[in-house]
């Protein structure tokens, strides 16, 4: 959380992205040629992740700290604890270029740095990417959830949402107050009508 | 590159962070020496581990003392509202009406506007029609048809029966010519001295309390979750407001003319009052304004909802007679008979109302529409019966019911079930046209069986 007073000079600042390192064959390839742009986001139990600058944009509400000029030093995030983040860094990373929000970017930025950064359709492969990241339990599923809410993520909203969506489905009325931790605050007169009327939505 | 990424991180310490207010700010310097990259295999929990855990206990992670200080974290069963909503909004149709059974919160929900506009955004709303027609026994008859009507579509009744038993009480004939006016997935039908609230996923009607104002071919149209009603009466020119959660009427407005036989629509906040003859009233002529019929047939009101307060009116141009309209995507569409020939139009409702309120000048929002295929005998002044539906952004449907004496030519265009004989001394027809607005042409729409060639149909979102 240095630099602030520096201008333009802190261009030299920026985190150099250490060539590819680390980086398995599969990984989407790097965009614009040399050193990437990279911000470091820190949960709320001290974990650091770096992050592609451009990943990060996803989230609406890390874009406005990057553009709030924010983007220096470890951004901390207590609300979202480390293995959460480390779920969210990677959902980042696997939908780059995921027209979900590319398109919202490209319109707000100004200064064509994202102007190679074409949106693409999802492919299998994110598709796949995204069943996988949701196949976890409820209270992790949650977890994902307020993290999406909190960090305004489009695509990882839609992603974990769709997933509860999917959950509930299928279930009786009462998994799904199971599910979501919901008393019923019905009479049970009240009930007994609902369900003599309605038998079909109980099964 | 570089250049841009200076101006974007230059960094202004005072005001780091200050838009993170929901959170409680750690202590910045890194402990951590250096970042590592997110392990991708670092998942909160393996794909085999399904079981939730009971309720509200607190869940442990693996890294426990991670939860210890910063994180918030509510009791981790209880998502806020909006999280719900964006959820529940997701689920398909046929899951949904199980949910207001949930608890009186997941009710709320699920009947609040803000789902309907979330689904909306997310592409998930259905569109279905609704073909009512109330019979003189008590029952209605419901069919419904997802839409597009076109290719393939089928008229379908309800899941449970085509036939529904009106609430006990509630009929006595006054449903004739009954306006439907669909609010969410909710559709109303309001008669004279009569109305019925259906709603479409539990498949059940309940009386509803009827207008101010007995009205029987009046405009009616919801803007905002409420319903307008307007003309059907010589005796009032009061427009009625409806309140679906008081479910009670009151008066807002009186109409500039009163209208007898008119059709309402809405769009963009403005409550159409279209059409109709004009009765009663201070400017009466002799034997109940019939002569001065004209001055309204061609005609629109505009009752601003908002402002309370009503604009300019507006004329049909050619000076035909309109027979049917809707609104559709901020248009209204408007058909137009004129003694022999049959004209449709759309008009700019959301500019024109814009340019209205602002005072500024007028623009030509008219626009010639392709006019329908409509067989030569329903062309004529009364063989035809028309009602316009409006369906999404860019379509219309166009119910067409023609009755002519039997002695004529019966050769009914249109390609349909020509010729069919009426049981009395006409020749019956009915059948549906589609107006797909982006290609700007009329195609055949699936037909209504005979049962509800008069029905009233309206569009349902849910």
């Amino acid at each position: 959380m240095s630099s602030g007073d520096s201008g333009p000079s802190s261009s030299k600042q920026l985190v150099q992205q250490p060539a590819a390192a680390g980086r398995s064959p599969n990984q989407p390839p790097l965009l614009g040629a040399g050193g990437r742009k990279v911000i470091v986001l820190k949960s709320g139990d001290e974990e650091e992740f770096e992050v592609d600058l451009l990943d990060a944009m996803q989230s609406r509400t890390l874009r406005r700290a990057i553009e709030d000029g924010c983007g220096d030093g470890p951004m901390p995030l207590p609300n979202l604890t480390g293995p959460v983040l480390a779920k969210v860094v990677e959902l980042f990373r696997r939908h780059r270029g995921d027209p979900r929000w590319a398109d919202e970017l490209q319109e707000t930025e100004k200064e064509g740095m994202f102007k190679d950064y074409a949106p693409q359709k999802p492919t299998a492969e994110v598709k796949g990417f995204d069943r996988e990241f949701v196949s976890v339990d409820r209270d992790a599923l949650f977890d994902l959830l307020r993290a999406a809410n909190f960090l305004e993520a489009p695509g990882l909203l839609d992603v974990t949402c769709d997933a509860a969506a999917d959950a509930v489905m299928n279930m009786t009325v009462e998994e799904v107050r199971e599910y979501f931790g919901l008393v019923n605050d019905y009479t049970p007169e009240e009930e007994a009508a609902l369900r003599k009327q309605h038998e079909w939505a109980f099964q | 590159m570089p250049e841009s990424m200076a101006e974007t991180c230059s960094c202004s310490s005072s005001r780091t962070f200050s838009w993170l207010v929901k959170s409680c700010l750690p202590d910045p310097t890194p402990t951590h020496p250096a970042p590592r990259r997110p392990d991708p295999h670092l998942l909160l929990s393996r794909p085999g581990n399904k079981a939730p855990p009971p309720l509200p206990s607190r869940h442990r992670r693996h890294d426990t003392e991670a939860d210890a200080d910063c994180d918030p974290a509510p009791s981790l069963s209880s998502l806020p509202d909006d999280l719900l909503l964006e959820c529940l909004c997701r689920v398909p149709l046929s899951s949904l009406p199980a949910l207001s059974f949930v608890c009186r919160r997941f009710s709320h929900l699920v009947d609040s506007p803000l789902f309907l506009r979330l689904r909306r955004s997310h592409g998930l709303l259905r569109r279905s029609l609704y073909a009512l027609s109330i019979s003189d026994t008590g029952h209605a008859l419901v069919l419904s048809s997802p839409t597009p009507l076109l290719a393939g579509a089928v008229w379908e009744p309800p899941r449970s029966s085509a036939v529904l038993p009106l609430p006990v009480g509630v009929f006595d004939g006054g449903f004739s010519h009954c306006r439907l006016v669909p609010i969410g997935r909710f559709v109303y039908a309001i008669g004279r001295n009569v109305a019925i609230c259906y709603d479409t996923w539990r498949e059940k009607a309940t009386p509803i309390s009827p207008t101010l104002f007995p009205r029987k071919k009046f405009a009616a149209a919801s803007v905002a979750g409420k319903i307008y009603v307007a003309g059907g009466s010589s005796k009032t020119s009061a427009v009625e407001e409806y309140d679906p959660v008081t479910d009670s009427w009151r008066v807002v407005a009186e109409a500039p003319r009163r209208r007898y036989g008119c059709v309402g629509a809405a769009t963009d906040g403005v409550f159409y009052v279209i059409g109709g003859l004009k009765v009663g009233g201070r400017w009466e002529a002799p034997r109940g304004g019939r002569l001065d019929a004209h001055t309204c047939a061609g005609t629109i009101d505009l009752y601003d909802v908002e402002a309370r307060a009503w604009l300019r009116s507006r004329a049909v141009p050619g000076g035909g007679c309109i027979v049917g309209a809707c609104a559709a995507g901020g248009r209204l569409y408007v058909l137009a008979s004129h003694a022999v020939e049959l004209s449709f139009w759309g008009w700019d409702g959301t500019a024109a109302t814009r340019r209205s309120r602002k005072r500024s000048g007028d623009g030509c929002d008219w626009a010639r529409l392709p006019t329908p295929p409509v067989p030569q005998q329903a062309r004529v002044g009364g063989a035809g019966r028309f009602a316009c539906v409006g369906v999404g952004d860019s379509t219309v449907v166009l119910l067409v019911h023609i009755s002519i004496p039997s002695s004529t030519n019966s050769s009914v265009c249109a390609g349909g079930d020509a010729g069919r004989r009426g049981t009395r001394s006409f020749d019956k027809e009915g059948f549906v046209l589609v107006y797909d607005a982006i290609a700007g042409e009329w195609n055949r729409g699936k037909e209504l069986p005979p049962a509800l060639w008069r029905a009233a149909c309206t569009c349902v979102e849910c």
